[in-house]
Order: C-alpha cells, then sequence, then structure tokens
C-alpha cells in the first residue's frame, strides 16, 4: 500500500508543486493587496450596499467588508478561485485510476501480487495526501506571509479554514473516485464530476435565491463550504465538516465496491 | 496423467462438456474417486466452462481446457476469436459471466493476490508508466514481493538498459522490459497474450528460448498467438479457438498426424467428371485444363483407387502443413 501512495505522489509531484504555488502566490498578491484595500474598506461597503442583494447571496458575502484580512480572503480567495483549484487538484489526482485503465498500465499493476481493493484505497489515500498538502500550504501560508507583510491574523481561523478546505476536497476526491470506478475513459469521467458539481453548484445559487427551495442546499457540496462564516467569523460548524466527510466516505466505499466488481479493459 | 487420458478429456472439453460430466463418464467407466482426483486436480491451469458475454457477442462462449505442469500450451486462434478475452479472465481482469478457473488448485478470483505472486503476465503489447525507467518499474514490482528477484540477469541476457525511461524505448525494448517484470520473480506459471507480436525474429528466438527454459525449469506456459508456426515450434499441446469456442484441442504431434494431402493430378484423355472423383473425405478445390488440384482428408487409398481407373499423365502429393490442418478445421467448424 505504501509504495502505491508514494508512487502515485512521486507521479504527480510536479503538478501537486504547481497547484501549491497557484495557491501561495495568490495568496501573496491577495495580502499584497489588502492594506490599500483596507483604507478604502468603508468605500467599499458602500460600493458592496449597492450590489444586488441576490448577488452577494450567491457569493457568500452578504456581512462581509474589508475591514480585516479574513474578510478580505473570504470574499476575494475563498469564494472562487481557491475552491476552483481544489478541485481541479482534486479531479487531476482521483483520475489516476481511470487514467491506468484508458492507457493499459493498470494490467501492469494488477499482475503484481496487490488486490483491487488495496490500489484503489492506495490512490484514494494519495489523492486525501495531496488535497491535504494544498490545503495547508495554500491556507496557512496566510499566516507567514501576512506576518511579514505586518498585517494583524487571527491563526486560528485560518486553522479552522484548513480543516473546512480540506474536508471539502476530501469530499471531491470521493465523488471523482466513484466516477472513476465506474467509466474507463477519463474524458466520461471529468465530464460526469464536473456535471455533478455545477449541478450542486446551481443548486446552492437556487436555495439561496428561491425561499421556497432552500433545502437544495444540503445537496450542495458548496453550501458546506461557508468560508465567510469560519474566516471571518471564526464559527466552523462541525456539522458542516462531518456533512462533508460522511459524503466523501460513502462515495469512496461506493466506488471502491464498483471497482472491485467491474471488468478491467485495457483501451485499445 | 498419460496423454490418451489427457486426449480424452480434451475431447470432451472440445465437445463441450463441462467437468461434472466428464467425471460421470470416467465413474461409469469405472474409475476410481482417486484417478479422477488425480485427473482433474493436479492441473496448474484449470478453466472448466468460461462464459464470457459483451452485451450481444459472446466473447468466450463455454470454454474447458486443463494445462499440466511444465506444459506449453498453445491458445491459437485469429483475432476476435476469444483468446485475450479468456487469458484476462483466467488472470481476474474480467470476470467471467459462467465457469470456474483453478490455477494451482485456487480458485483465481479468491485467491487472486496469492497467484498472482506465482503468475509471470505478459501481453502483447505492454502498456507501462512512460515516465518511469524500466528500474523504477523493477523496484515497484519489488515492494510486493518478499523474494529476490532475477531482474538484472534477465535485462543483461536480453541487453535491455534498465535505466533509461519507458518513454525512450523503441518497441521491441518495451517487449523486452515486460519480459523482464514477467520473469524476475521466477513465476511458476507464465501466462503469455501473444508475447512475439511485435518483436523482430531474433528477439522472436529469444523468447522461445525463454519459454523453453522456464518449462524444463516445471513452469507450466499458456501463450496464446495467432501465428501457427510459433505455436508449433513450443507448445506440447495446442487448442484451437474459433467465435469463443474450443474447436480442438490435441498435442502438436497429434496436429501433425492429421492426415491431409493436397494432390495435384493430370490426366490424358477423357477429364473424368467431378462426382466419379469425389468421395468421403475428398474436396476438388482448383480445375485444371487437364486435372484437378484435390484436397484429401484421412485416408489417401481410397481416393488412389479411384484414380487408378483414369489414365493418370501426372500426380504430385503433397502432405498437408499444420497451418492447413488449422485452416481445415477453421472450415469445418
Amino acid at each position: 500500500m505504501y509504495s502505491i501512495i508514494t508512487r502515485a505522489l512521486k507521479d504527480k509531484k510536479s503538478s501537486l508543486i504547481i497547484f501549491c504555488a497557484a495557491g501561495i502566490l495568490l495568496l501573496v498578491l491577495y495580502i499584497a493587496l489588502f492594506p490599500s484595500i483596507q483604507e478604502q474598506s468603508s468605500q467599499m461597503a458602500k460600493m458592496f450596499d449597492s450590489y444586488p442583494k441576490a448577488m452577494l447571496k450567491i457569493l457568500n458575502i452578504e456581512d462581509l467588508n474589508f475591514s480585516t484580512i479574513e474578510k478580505f480572503l473570504a470574499i476575494e480567495q475563498y469564494s472562487f478561485t481557491w475552491p476552483l483549484l481544489i478541485i481541479f487538484l482534486a479531479i487531476s489526482f482521483s483520475g489516476s485510476l481511470v487514467r491506468d485503465i484508458e492507457r493499459g498500465t493498470i494490467d501492469f499493476v494488477l499482475t503484481r501480487p496487490i488486490s483491487r481493493m488495496r490500489l484503489y484505497v492506495g490512490r484514494v489515500l494519495a489523492s486525501l495526501s495531496a488535497v491535504l498538502m494544498f490545503s495547508v500550504a495554500s491556507i496557512l501560508s496566510t499566516i507567514p506571509i501576512a506576518a511579514i507583510a505586518g498585517i494583524d491574523f487571527i491563526a486560528g481561523n485560518h486553522f479552522k479554514m484548513v480543516i473546512v478546505g480540506f474536508s471539502f476536497g476530501a469530499a471531491i476526491v470521493g465523488l471523482a473516485s466513484l466516477a472513476g470506478a465506474l467509466y474507463s475513459e477519463r474524458g466520461k469521467t471529468y465530464l460526469v464530476t464536473g456535471g455533478v458539481l455545477i449541478l450542486m453548484y446551481v443548486f446552492n445559487i437556487i436555495a439561496k435565491l428561491k425561499d421556497g427551495l432552500s433545502g437544495l442546499q444540503y445537496f450542495s457540496l458548496f453550501h458546506y463550504l461557508d468560508a465567510g462564516s469560519v474566516l471571518a467569523r471564526g464559527i466552523m460548524s462541525w456539522s458542516a465538516v462531518f456533512a462533508l466527510l460522511y459524503f466523501a466516505v460513502i462515495t469512496i466505499i461506493a466506488g471502491a465496491l464498483i471497482f472491485q466488481k467491474r471488468d478491467i479493459y485495457a483501451a485499445a | 496423467m498419460s496423454s490418451e487420458i489427457q486426449n480424452y478429456i480434451g475431447e470432451m472439453h472440445r465437445l463441450g462438456y463441462a467437468d461434472a460430466d466428464i467425471k460421470v463418464s470416467l465413474r461409469e467407466a469405472g474409475w476410481s474417486y482417486d484417478q479422477l482426483i488425480s485427473a482433474f486436480d493436479n492441473a496448474v491451469i484449470h478453466v472448466d466452462g468460461l462464459k464470457k458475454y459483451f452485451k450481444n457477442t459472446k466473447a468466450v462462449d463455454g470454454i474447458s481446457f486443463m494445462i499440466e505442469k511444465g506444459e506449453i500450451f498453445g491458445f491459437l486462434g485469429p483475432n476476435g476469436a476469444g483468446k485475450t478475452t479468456a487469458i484476462r479472465c483466467i488472470m481476474d481482469f474480467l470476470r467471467p459471466d459462467a465457469g470456474q478457473i483453478r490455477i494451482l488448485k485456487k480458485d483465481s478470483r479468491l485467491h487472486t493476490v496469492e497467484l498472482k505472486s506465482d503468475i509471470g503476465y505478459l501481453p502483447g503489447e505492454v502498456r507501462l508508466y512512460e515516465n518511469w525507467t524500466g528500474q523504477e518499474h523493477v523496484d515497484f514490482s519489488s515492494s510486493f514481493y518478499k523474494r529476490p528477484d532475477r531482474a538484472k540477469y534477465i535485462a543483461d541476457r536480453l541487453t535491455l538498459d534498465l535505466s533509461k525511461k519507458t518513454k525512450d524505448l523503441s518497441s521491441g525494448n518495451k517487449q523486452k522490459l515486460g519480459i523482464v517484470l514477467a520473469l524476475m520473480f521466477e513465476p511458476q506459471v507464465l501466462i503469455w497474450d501473444e508475447p512475439t507480436l511485435t518483436l523482430d525474429p531474433l528477439l522472436q528466438q529469444e523468447v522461445y528460448a525463454l519459454l523453453k527454459e522456464a518449462s524444463n525449469n516445471g513452469a507450466t506456459v499458456l501463450m496464446s498467438s495467432h501465428n501457427l508456426a510459433e505455436v508449433e515450434r513450443v507448445c506440447n499441446r495446442v487448442a484451437i479457438i474459433k467465435q469463443g469456442k474450443i474447436i480442438a484441442i490435441d498435442e502438436i504431434k497429434n496436429l501433425r498426424k492429421k492426415n491431409m494431402y493436397t494432390i495435384t493430378v493430370h490426366f490424358f484423355g477423357i477429364l473424368p467428371e467431378k462426382d466419379e472423383l469425389i468421395s468421403d473425405g475428398v474436396k476438388i478445390i482448383d480445375e485444371l485444363e487437364r486435372g484437378y488440384v484435390v484436397k484429401v482428408s484421412g485416408d489417401i487409398n481410397r481416393f488412389l483407387k479411384n484414380v487408378s481407373r483414369f489414365q493418370v499423365e501426372d500426380i504430385n502429393i503433397e502432405k498437408a502443413s499444420l497451418e492447413d490442418v488449422f485452416l481445415e478445421f477453421y472450415k469445418e467448424n
């Protein structure tokens, strides 16, 4: 199992470094911008007031402003770019199994004395490790960068964000691994995973806009990634974390059972 | 097991009988329980009633065969006959719709991990990680075994540089790496699916030598091929597969013995009518200006007697090659 995990991480080392670097560079950019933005915080707050309420709801920034680095990052980094980065990272790592099936390299692995279950679990653990490394690097880097820039920060909130962010990434790993267990082509796997995530995103928006459909938010992973509450207010909902991890566990188990039973076709 | 019994069971398998039916017939013939055990349970690879369907396609349709220790068993058939599907079921990559596969007396699915330690698998076109070196493939493989490997010895013998990345290797060298990976732990069973497909003739010879060497050391080999000359040269026994069914299982020497002749005969005077020459096992395959080209299966004397009623100018008798025998099987079935 250990060699499966280390080998999977080694094979995708470059892309993991690129993703982490992108996350950190974005942080550097936002933190560098923050002092000038903070000076105009009151004007910005007025500007937000003029935005349609629905838009603020969709971006989950209704009660936020730019008075602290946490509020600023919740709006700029964690409302869109960071979730996108972790989604791409998780899908890319979780696609390693279907990539092996498509290219036929899975024959080489499965002719070694290793069970399908161990292979599947090994690859999932490698993906989760990558998500964890990315979460730690791209979230906790705020602390040294802000310290160097002389900006006040609340360290505890960033640690809480790592927990929520990792759980969100784990849920994406679960979804992508389940799709990977179902198909033999990467294209289909990415299409299904992407399709489900877009649907979930839409559910989240509709739930915020239509009071009668507010229940739809519980079917969306994006609902549980509430950076506004975690970073700006320091409130981490354990039920949201458990919901994300529960989704991850269920999809990972379902994927394992399907992968155990399916036919392995080497691509033509 | 004696070759007579082996051939009897092989013939019953060819006719589509499952092991249970064959055992009943042998019991009725007076076989003891111990004899049955030794006939059926000592096979190293034992496939019984294997079926694998893909939607409406019967890729493998109820095949059975047994391979004994040290045998090199050929699985012969053209592309699409079901060889690779059967092998992928044996390797537990595909889940059969029916049937049982036992390797080294263990169920191939229940004991898949354990069995993989003793199986050296080689596909026709090895697919490896392009960014890994040969040595990385070897090291990755070694991490799952608890015994020393012979990778360096085999690589040296095949003149393969293990330090190169797979993407920099030619298709022949990739296949060599596949051979190294298949043989590095001296497996008891070799399952090679068209192993010489991408190899040049020199390397083909090396592969045949390695297979024979492994067999001499007690390894059991299942090798698929669509190349009859290859099977004839390497294998002890062969199963011919067509449209997912086994249409013949026999020892190579017996197949060679199948009497089949191509006879070109020219006549003086009146050319006999075709009907005057045709009898059981005789087919006219070409009509010449003053004679015929005839294919005769079985006893040649009846045909010669028949021909002697006419004035023969010239006659040329050629014994059919194994390829002709194989093609005849295909036409008949």
